[in-house]
């Protein structure tokens, strides 16, 4: 054998990983940075800096948390509003995938599928959502599938053209390869093409979730009583800017903790990402 | 998964001339479309080439001369604008198992590990397991890989890879080996053993290789015979038979004096149709 292994920290690692590596072995200077934010918070208001309705300290942010925890946001449990939202965002996300992901690499191998539903996707997706929401409601109504919908098309245009293009992506060398190797049309989308393109589609969710999640404040501004969306807009209709400054820590925590999630799954299900 | 034919041909016997020819290409030519209505490019101009049975026969040239063009007709990834291309004798069809393809890039399917990449082939034809495991498990040894069947390609180094892709492409017994600059990305000390390697499977198997590249030495090296190529538009313009290709190892082959002289008149003839193409690139 005149070659050895090559090293696992592999060269061919793409520049975004290289940075997201950076971030994770440098985790002092991550924590040490949050830290020093919130300090500088925290001493904004305790100095009287900035009055109190207009930024509440995190001391009194973390103050209003255990109350809302405790007596709840107009009647409704804290945890109750963000299993509310979790949910209503999680199922109309999961929709978009289980819908999104099989069209968009259909539309990716056949041409004719993808002229069919090109023209609308294409029209579809760089539409502000925002403006569907007076037709939403219209149609709908003002219940648990406006907001649905409303979540459901702004993530699923996103992960049909994340899919079709994957699909587009896998280089010709390498369908060569598999069709000198035998492969009949099913087993090349099956075991070549559907591999290829899965750290590709991990991307396009990732990318899509964060859509979902931001979708979520217009689609509990739809005449909703609870959720973590409603809470912070309503609150901000009574000056309760404490309980905007929580939903919003909240919601970004939340969002930060499912593409974690999907990051986690993606390392399990892929762990090829980044090489060709 | 012949088993039969890994050993029993021993040697390879100088090709007869009454056989007829394993790839045979007649007055094929190539016309790529222009880009944007512009004038189409020729990339082959009525090329005709035989390869025997058990032959090992290199395509020399500068890049852009159309020799990876032969060898994609070949393999059927493109089909000819005029002229024919058989092999055994059969028009080429659609990409298969019957003319495997080894690219410069090992093209292995990362998400697989090494033995499941070189079992591919067999595994999507249907054929069971008890067949293809002991000739997978034979050309893991061949190729000097025990021991990392279960590793993942990204692991390995380039020079590993591409025997696992050698393997992949040998294992269907192949009636033509198709070879495009398989070794032009590596390094060259492990060129070398690759070469090596390259030339113990052929005399343990017979395959009829057709073989791509710009390196003067490496066809020498390699070859039976030698297709010199030309540019614009691509053609043969002239034929060397390299003597005695047999069990040849790196050595004797830099104290060979025939073989060394031989190199001084390819190179020149090499260097003569690079001279020429770049005299005819418009912006040099």
């Amino acid at each position: 054998m005149s070659e050895g292994l090559a090293g696992a920290a592999g060269d061919r690692d793409g520049a975004a990983a290289t940075r997201a590596g950076a971030v994770r072995s440098r985790p002092l200077v991550s924590v040490a940075a949050v830290l020093a934010v919130v300090a500088l918070w925290q001493a904004a208001g305790s100095l009287g800096w900035i009055g109190p309705a207009l930024l509440p300290t995190p001391a009194e942010v973390l103050q209003t948390g255990r109350e809302l925890a405790e007596t709840g946001y107009r009647q409704v449990p804290l945890w109750e509003h963000i299993l509310v939202s979790v949910a209503r965002a999680g199922v109309a996300f999961l929709a978009a995938v289980l819908t999104g992901v099989p069209l968009g690499l259909v539309m990716g191998v056949s041409p004719t599928v993808a002229a069919l539903f090109d023209p609308f996707v294409q029209f579809l997706r760089p539409l502000p959502k925002l403006a569907l929401i007076p037709l939403v409601i219209v149609w709908f109504g003002i219940g648990e599938f406006s907001k649905f919908f409303l979540i459901y098309i702004a993530t699923v245009l996103s992960i049909v053209v994340g899919a079709a293009g994957a699909v587009a992506a896998v280089g010709q060398e390498r369908r060569r390869a598999a069709a000198v190797l035998g492969v009949s049309r099913y087993q090349m989308f099956r075991h070549v093409l559907l591999p290829s393109t899965l750290p590709e589609l991990f991307t396009s969710v990732r990318l899509a979730l964060g859509i979902g999640w931001t979708t979520l404040i217009a689609a509990e501004m739809v005449a909703a009583t609870s959720g973590l969306g409603w809470m912070v807009v309503n609150a901000g209709a009574y000056l309760r800017t404490d309980v905007v400054m929580l939903g919003i820590v909240l919601l970004g925590l939340i969002g930060y903790g499912l593409d974690r999630a999907i990051v986690g799954l993606q390392k399990v299900m892929v762990p090829w990402t980044g090489h060709a | 998964m012949d088993g039969a034919r890994l050993t029993a041909a021993e040697g390879i016997a100088a090709p007869a001339s009454p056989a007829p020819p394993k790839i045979h290409l007649r007055d094929a030519s190539k016309r790529f479309a222009g880009l944007r209505g512009g004038t189409p490019t020729l990339a082959l101009d009525r090329v005709s080439l035989e390869v025997a049975e058990g032959e090992l026969v290199c395509l020399l040239g500068p890049s852009g001369c159309g020799k990876s063009t032969v060898l994609n007709l070949v393999a059927g990834f493109e089909t000819p604008s005029s002229g024919s291309v058989t092999v055994d004798g059969r028009p080429v069809g659609a990409p298969g198992p019957e003319r495997a393809v080894v690219f410069q890039q090992p093209q292995l399917f990362p998400w697989l590990s090494v033995l499941d990449n070189i079992t591919f082939g067999p595994r999507m034809a249907g054929v069971p397991e008890r067949v293809y495991r002991p000739e997978a498990e034979r050309y893991v040894r061949l190729i000097g890989l025990t021991g990392f069947e279960r590793h993942a390609p990204y692991h390995l180094s380039g020079g590993m890879r591409q025997r696992a892709a050698l393997a992949r492409a040998w294992i269907g017994n192949p009636r033509v080996l198709l070879m495009d600059e398989p070794f032009a990305a590596l390094d060259a000390q492990t060129r070398l053993t690759m070469q090596e390697l390259l030339l113990g499977l052929r005399r343990q198997t017979g395959t009829t290789i057709l073989f791509v590249t710009h390196d003067v030495d490496e066809a020498l090296f390699l070859a039976d015979r030698i297709l010199v190529m030309g540019s614009r538009p691509g053609r043969v313009t002239a034929e060397i038979r390299v003597p005695s290709s047999d069990a040849r190892d790196v050595d004797g082959f830099l104290d060979d004096p025939v073989l060394m002289a031989l190199r001084r008149d390819v190179v020149r003839l090499v260097r003569e149709e690079a001279r020429k193409a770049h005299a005819h690139q418009p912006n040099s």
